[in-house]
């Protein structure tokens, strides 16, 4: 699955001991998150969004700490 | 000032303490989220930490940020929220107290300190910080019973009062046991305990949400409710 606004693939970061996630535009969200649901992938979505310079606002999904980072990037890589 | 305004100065204070400190959990999260994205475009930073001579490059920075948003920002700021309302609490009952001390009448207190105090208001303060003093030690539940025995406020509700309980002792565990969870825990929170013995509390940003607006609610409505009873 590509950024919309980017066009460049989403993917799953792995910094810091917190869990991976996953930055996705706003404008994006719901079909990400419906992909997540398919695939019984537990997560949550901070409650604020931030937009940079006028650029679509951006939110990040939690995968929480037991998140499979290498599983969820599968499955968003699977998604044109 | 009237003993009705301020129970609502009361009010106010810490109210306007939570805003700020949201504010703060808010802005610093969004500010590293910006840090993160400015990494991301590929821009390279390097900082140095002069005191403990620590340098952070931007590979490290944002694992650095994702935790420190992730759980230090929010564990910070749920201890502060906690501790705004221990605050309020204990200073609307000091000012219940210093206003209705009958309730007090069966203290004893050494002779010397009747002597050493300046008047009659002095005697009670003191008083009224010693049995301030020991209920602090007690659990919320307890403060709670001990506000309404004098007040008949009528409020919080049975829930809330289990709520902000285990919130108090999510806080406790994280300020004294390095944030895993135990018996202690376990027995503070009561029903509405969300760990067992042995596990890891985290601060997600629902409950840390959710305690912001309960702490808000229960300020509001033990303030507006002692307010409208003097009034």
């Amino acid at each position: 699955m590509k950024d919309v606004t980017t066009k460049q693939p989403l993917y799953v970061s792995t910094d810091g001991t917190a869990g991976p996630y996953i930055m996705v535009p706003v404008s994006q969200l719901d079909a990400v998150r419906q992909l997540l649901r398919q695939h019984h992938i537990p997560h949550t979505v901070d409650e604020n969004a931030i937009s940079l310079n006028g650029e679509p606002e951006v939110a990040v999904v939690d995968l929480g700490h037991g998140g499979d980072a290498k599983k969820v990037q599968q499955i968003l890589d699977s998604v044109a | 000032m009237a003993l009705v305004d301020d129970v609502r100065a009361l009010r106010d204070r810490p109210l306007a303490e939570l805003t700020a400190a949201h504010d703060y959990y808010t802005d610093t999260k969004m500010a590293w989220q910006i840090v993160q994205k400015v990494i991301r475009a590929g821009h390279r930073i390097t900082i140095r930490n002069m005191t403990t001579g620590t340098v952070t490059q931007e590979a490290q920075l944002a694992a650095k940020a994702r935790d420190y948003v992730a759980e230090d920002l929010a564990e910070a700021t749920f201890q502060q929220f906690v501790s705004i309302f221990e605050y309020f609490f204990f200073d609307l009952l000091r000012l219940w107290l210093m206003a209705y001390p009958q309730s007090l009448g069966g203290k004893v207190l050494e002779f010397k300190n009747v002597l050493e105090a300046p008047d009659k208001d002095a005697v009670t303060f003191y008083v009224v910080s010693k049995v301030l003093n020991e209920i602090a030690y007690e659990r919320p539940k307890e403060w709670f019973a001990y506000l309404e025995a004098r007040a008949r406020l009528g409020c919080p509700t049975t829930a809330e009062i289990e709520q902000i309980g285990e919130a108090k002792a999510s806080r406790d565990i994280l300020a004294h046991n390095r944030g895993v969870a135990n018996r202690i825990y376990e027995s503070k929170a009561g029903k509405a305990a969300r760990y067992t013995d042995g596990q890891r509390i985290e601060i997600s940003e629902r409950y840390h949400r959710e305690t912001w607006e309960l702490i808000r609610k229960v300020i509001t409505d033990l303030s507006d409710t002692a307010a409208a009873k003097i009034a």
